[in-house]
């Protein structure tokens, strides 16, 4: 069989390019000190890159999410211990005032006019903002979590952001239960269905129910009953009947 | 109804319709009572009112 020169030629123009592509390669790579040059040349090595990519960007969400949470639990924490020293104070001088037990009208009116202070700026406190968030309002919100009686006004649920893989912790949090409320005022079964439900009660913080007893104790001018035992049901008027009135919790 | 507190026993005639303030006043004239034990209504901030007793 004889073979044409045309095909020889061919066949070294073909090998010619071939290691023309060779020559291209290994002078890009000497110029660029590489070895792989496009994604194509080690596939397995690319999806180990992109893999590392997408694990960079959690690292880098979790950190931001890390300095949002300390930067929040930070302020909760100064929050409470504020709220705690506030009480503090106050819970000695209610003892000094029972062990002292009579007060001109003048010292009982001063006295009262620090302890509504006291209890505004627990409830103040307990209202405190990180930017525009509520921090013990539940969910992120403008409104104030406590209204000025110191009863929760706020979501029952509690924000958080991952910080870890599994690991979750809290942007705000549920006032009911940071703030130590107790239940105050009567329960009114809004839904009939004479079942006690979390939002049919109101939960005021404890401290400030008990600053405002005192302070209505004060009010009425009777000091000797800051001493008094209190019953375990309310009532909405004391012409209320004390059975049958749906009435309880105070 | 009798109320104990300690060693005092007061007797209160009770019915279902008593309220609040009659329950308060049984308890004040009661004979048995002579000014030992006094209750009141208290009415807290928020409106509520409770029974309350102190000796």
């Amino acid at each position: 069989m004889r073979i044409p020169d045309i095909a020889f030629f061919d066949t070294f123009i073909k090998y010619d390019r071939l290691r023309e592509k060779d020559l291209e390669r290994y002078t890009k790579e000497l110029a660029s000190g590489k070895k792989i040059l496009t994604p194509s040349d080690s596939t397995i090595d690319n999806i180990r890159s992109l893999r590392f990519k997408k694990l960079k960007n959690d690292i880098e969400t979790y950190n931001r999410n890390i300095d949002l949470v300390k930067t929040n639990l930070d302020v909760a924490e100064s929050t409470l211990g504020n709220i705690v020293e506030a009480g503090k104070e106050t819970r000695v001088d209610i003892i000094n005032l029972m062990n002292y037990g009579v007060l001109d009208y003048e010292d009982a009116r001063i006295f009262r006019d620090y302890l509504q202070s006291m209890r505004d700026y627990i409830i103040n406190q307990a209202n405190i903002s990180v930017g525009d968030s509520r921090l013990f309002g539940g969910v992120k919100s403008q409104v104030n979590p406590f209204d000025s009686r110191g009863i929760y006004q706020g979501e029952f649920v509690d924000t958080t952001v991952p910080v870890a893989p599994g690991v979750e912790l809290n942007t705000t949090f549920i006032g009911k239960d940071y703030l130590g409320t107790i239940p105050s005022g009567v329960w009114v079964d809004t839904d009939t269905d004479n079942t006690v439900d979390p939002n049919e009660i109101n939960h005021k913080i404890g401290m400030v129910k008990a600053i405002d007893d005192i302070i209505q104790i004060i009010d009425s001018g009777n000091l000797n009953r800051l001493h008094s035992y209190i019953s375990d049901l309310g009532y909405n008027n004391p012409t209320d009947p004390i059975v049958g009135a749906g009435e309880s919790e105070h | 109804m009798n109320i104990s507190y300690g060693s005092l026993n007061i007797s209160v005639n009770y019915n279902d319709t008593m309220t609040l303030n009659d329950l308060v006043d049984a308890i004040n004239t009661a004979p048995a009572n002579n000014g030992n034990v006094e209750a009141f209504v208290f009415q807290d901030r928020d409106g509520v009112s409770s029974f309350r007793t102190f000796r």
